[in-house]
């Protein structure tokens, strides 16, 4: 049998004076899994994840949370009557409460099955949860941006929702804060077991923490499924150049002369059964590729097999990122640029000339979309 | 020719030396110490001087002005011990009048604020224009027009109610229920002003994570919107307290019949209506109610600067959302359409129909129709005189008002001076100064000073006048002024300086280029208010320093004459009505209403 999923949307139409906002979008969250909607700025999402809380009318779709269903033909209950729990991009904190008073707020209003007595234990345990028990008194005011992040989070998650809606929680973070967020968010969701959709346009976020990305585009849904699969492999050069930092380079294409077909790129003429063709269809013509910064090495390959393809640039900016050593080269006698990751010991001087290599099976290929 | 160009060369070099002085003199070091600081000095002594001379005139025996007297406290006692005057009634009636004037102009205020900001009511901006119009509606005429439409005798509700209905108006408008309901909705403007900011600054998002959480519509305005305001609320309220604490014109001219008194009258009468004017004692009654003034000013204080508090904690880039009336919204337009034609529309009509009656008999009368009373208007060299004084006193008290506030707002936001928390405190005082005791103090000032020499003797001029009204519009002034200082950023003044432009170069080439706007909002709003305001005037005017504040007062108090005084009200409100309109035409508002 098939479980209920605990959220369900279908075909969620939204327009904002005639232009459509968001266009025909499905989406499922199963029980204790958690989606994220990725994508960049603009795209719809965060009107998608309005649209399930209820504080924004869908033009047309059906949405169900659990089997309750609750926007629909002649149907949309309002935000108070869908029992989610929700994080605001800005944290939406009560400048005139305390924190007790903000993370209370669910249960004197919400649903839940507690008792009054039972209130301040509960908001004890959730701060507690959240590791800012000490600031249980304080007011609103007095809060750094982490601390009102935490009180948001705690407030989402008081009155035990089944599913809880999350727009870009962590975006206003500073990095460290930021990871240490990201850790804490997905121990609480295997210790508690909630159903999470987590509204983002930072890719390591929503790879880290779902279990299924869907990647938004004006919109639509370009694509989805299980993070590995569409951070692997996605079935579209549009993920591609969004997920995942790659070099793109273009490339057509061609006949060789015994017969086989290669494709002929800044980088060199690869054998086309030597690359990962991505794209179904049409196999000619252009074609977009990708490389992993990190697939590219620095040096002279040993033996000149025909399956590593080597090339020269000149460096045009280097330095230390993260754990590692990049480069940026102009590749020799061609616009294109590419970026190398290595975390072996290299120090370079921009205008240095380089050799490099790399195998040809790292290079994923796509039809050109504006072909 | 030649003997032409060489006296003209002499004197270009001479002004040419001249500019180059001045600029010297302008980029020295010292300059904007020296201009900042007469310019605050100009300030203290302005709001401070006058209330010095108002408690010396209290304690002395002699009139102001009389040297040859000495220090007494009989004054004093005569008012508050042997009952010179009921000072416990008086309180009474004034506290009454400022409270009852706060619960109506806030529940108006607010009501319309809210529906107006918050939800998808149709018609609002033209309701929204019907609410501000009280900009070019001083209190005294709004007076004249309920008179006029509301008034017991000559009404016209009032006797159609009578004509058709056979019962009188509900509401005796020259009673203590009346004046305060026309006084209170002459509040409602600037509370509706003061609301409106806060309901479009709150982050819609506050609202939603409650309704998402769990909360009704009522549950969110009761634990979230309403709180949330609060601090505005309590602050509006307390501003229109102040207001009402010093009433005047309203209050003399409704109540003056049935002999209802408050502080502000009193003491009018004692220094205007009396012979000898009862000058010292006038002074000591007025200390009491500054007394209550200057606590409800103390607390005002501490509100405002609390809630600096709420506004960090505000998000960004939030698109603004309302509630929907769905089938309320007609009949809620309705309810408020009704409202606004009862209380501002058909006053001011009825007050225009008046003017053109030769005389009004409390109906409309075609066979009476003329346009008399604005030929006399036109005619009288008295009025023709009033509307000049009135110009020259606009014009040059919003320039001088201009400069000082924006001197201030510079000294308290970009300077490292002292005093700067004293001085922005200060700018706030005359909050505390109801405008008929300012009037005295300004009036008793001028006659202590003009004792001294000649040169000094400004008693009878209209320089008083221009004075004591700027003092009256620093407090709201220098808020706009202070408000939009701090979003111009001071790197961009800073940068200047370190790029090698002087003060005063710095001044000229970036500062004051990009506080045009505000400067010119500033000086329109200085413009408007003194044109229209009474108190100062009717404390300290001479028959040759009459303005139009005035005439009208007193062409309905002493002369009864009400065909005459719709007559010059009308003319008044239309020009105040076109001289908005103007403004607007050249891009300036008080108040965007596009900004939603």
């Amino acid at each position: 049998m098939t479980e209920i999923p605990q959220l369900d949307v279908r075909g969620l139409d939204k327009r904002f004076d005639s232009d459509f906002a968001v266009t025909d979008v499905d989406l499922r969250v199963g029980v204790d899994e958690s989606v994220a909607l990725l994508g960049p700025s603009g795209c719809g999402k965060t009107t998608i994840l309005r649209c399930i809380a209820g504080v924004e009318t869908p033009d047309d779709g059906e949405i169900r949370i659990g089997d309750d269903l609750v926007e629909g033909p002649g149907v949309s209950k309002s935000p108070e009557n869908r029992d989610v729990g929700m994080v605001y991009q800005n944290y939406a904190i009560w400048p005139h409460k305390t924190v007790y008073e903000n993370v209370v707020f669910p249960l004197e209003h919400g649903d839940h099955d507690l008792q009054r007595s039972e209130y301040e234990a509960r908001v004890d345990s959730v701060l507690e949860m959240v590791e800012i028990a000490d600031l249980k008194h304080s007011p609103a005011t007095d809060l750094s941006g982490g601390q009102q992040q935490r009180t948001a989070l705690a407030r989402s998650l008081v009155h035990d929702p089944p599913l809880l809606l999350m727009d870009e929680p962590l975006s206003n973070l500073d990095k460290g804060l930021r990871r240490n967020m990201r850790y804490e968010l997905q121990r609480l969701q295997h210790e508690l077991g909630f159903s999470m959709l987590y509204v983002t346009h930072n890719q390591e976020e929503a790879f880290y923490l779902a279990d299924r990305v869907l990647l938004l585009r004006d919109g639509e849904v370009v694509e989805r499924g299980s993070s590995r699969e569409l951070y692997r492999r996605p079935t579209t050069p549009f993920t591609r150049e969004f997920v995942g930092h790659r070099n793109r380079f273009g490339g057509v294409v061609e006949r060789s002369g015994e017969g086989g077909k290669v494709i002929r790129t800044d980088l060199g003429t690869i054998p086309f059964d030597n690359v990962d063709y991505v794209s179904d269809g049409a196999d000619s013509g252009s074609v977009v590729c990708f490389l992993p910064p990190g697939d590219i090495s620095i040096g002279q390959f040993v033996s000149d097999e025909a399956d590593t393809l080597q090339f020269g640039g000149r460096v045009v900016a280097e330095g230390i990122l993260d754990q590692r050593y990049e480069i940026r080269i102009r590749l020799s006698g061609f616009e294109t640029e590419l970026t190398i990751h290595t975390t072996s010991d290299h120090s370079y001087d921009p205008g240095d000339e380089i050799r490099v290599y790399a195998p040809p099976g790292a290079i994923q290929v796509y039809g050109d979309p504006e072909a | 020719m030649s003997s032409d160009t060489v006296p003209r060369s002499r004197i270009r070099a001479a002004v040419d030396a001249l500019a180059g002085l001045a600029r010297r003199a302008l980029d020295h070091p010292a300059t904007r110490g020296v201009v900042l600081k007469s310019l605050v000095g100009a300030v203290a002594l302005l709001t401070l001087v006058p209330l010095l001379f108002l408690l010396w005139t209290s304690v002395w025996t002699g009139y102001p002005g009389q040297f040859d007297a000495s220090f007494t406290l009989g004054n004093v006692v005569a008012v508050y011990l042997q009952g010179a005057y009921d000072v416990p009634r008086l309180l009474a009636h004034s506290l009454f009048v400022a409270v009852g004037m706060t619960l109506v102009a806030m529940s108006l205020g607010l009501t319309f604020a809210w529906l107006f900001v918050r939800t998808n009511l149709p018609t609002k901006g033209a309701m929204e224009l019907v609410i501000l119009s009280p900009y070019a509606v001083p209190g005294y005429i709004s007076a004249i027009m309920y008179i006029t439409a509301y008034g017991p005798e000559n009404g016209l509700v009032s006797t159609f109610l009578a004509d058709t209905v056979g019962v009188g108006m509900p509401i005796n408008i020259y009673g203590p229920v009346g004046i305060t309901l026309v006084v209170g909705i002459n509040g409602v403007t600037a509370f509706y002003l003061f609301t409106v900011p806060a309901l479009q600054n709150m982050d819609p998002a506050l609202e939603e994570v409650s309704r998402v959480h769990g909360a009704g519509v009522l549950q969110t305005l009761r634990s979230v919107s309403f709180p949330l305001i609060l601090p505005a609320i309590l602050s509006g309220a307390l501003v229109t307290v102040l207001r009402g604490l010093g009433e005047f014109s309203v209050v003399e001219i409704l109540g003056v019949r049935e002999g209802f008194e408050v502080y502000a009258t009193a003491i009018w009468a004692a220094v205007r209506q009396q012979a000898p004017p009862e000058y010292g004692q006038s002074a000591a009654l007025a200390l009491s109610l500054l007394l209550v003034t200057g606590v409800l000013m103390w607390y005002y204080r501490r509100l405002t600067s609390r809630t600096q508090d709420y506004m960090t904690v505000t998000g960004r880039g939030y698109q603004p959302k309302r509630w929907d009336l769905g089938k309320w919204r007609w009949p809620v337009a309705g309810v408020l359409w009704t409202v606004l034609l009862v209380l501002w529309i058909v006053p001011l009509l009825v007050m225009v129909g008046v003017s053109l009656h030769s005389t009004w008999l409390g109906q409309f009368d075609p066979s009476s129709l003329t346009l008399a009373h604005y030929a006399e208007v036109v005619t009288s060299q008295r009025l023709q005189g009033s509307f000049s004084n009135s110009a020259v006193v606009a014009v040059s008290g919003a320039t001088l008002g201009t400069v000082l506030v924006v001197g201030l707002a510079y000294y308290t936001q970009r300077t490292s001076y002292r005093f700067r928390a004293a001085v922005e405190f200060l700018s706030l005082t005359p909050l505390a100064i109801p405008g008929i005791i300012l009037g005295t103090s300004v009036l008793f000032t001028v006659l202590w000073v003009g004792k001294l020499h000649q040169l000094v003797n400004f008693y009878g001029t209209l320089a008083v006048i221009v004075v004591g009204s700027v003092v009256v519009f620093i407090p709201f002034s220098s808020r706009i002024a202070i408000g939009n200082i701090v979003q111009i950023h001071s790197d961009l003044e800073e940068s200047a300086r370190v790029f090698g432009a002087s003060w005063a170069a710095q001044m000229r080439d970036i500062f004051l280029p990009l506080f045009k706007n505000t400067t010119a909002i500033i000086w329109f709003y200085l413009l408007v208010h003194v044109v229209q305001l009474l108190t100062i005037p009717i404390m300290t005017y001479t028959s040759d320093t009459r303005v139009i504040p005035v005439d009208i007062f007193d062409i309905y108090y002493q002369q009864a004459n009400l065909e005459l005084v719709s007559a010059v009200s009308t003319i008044f409100i239309g020009l105040m009505l076109s001289l908005l309109l103007v403004f607007r035409l050249f891009g300036v508002t008080f108040y965007d209403l596009n900004s939603r």
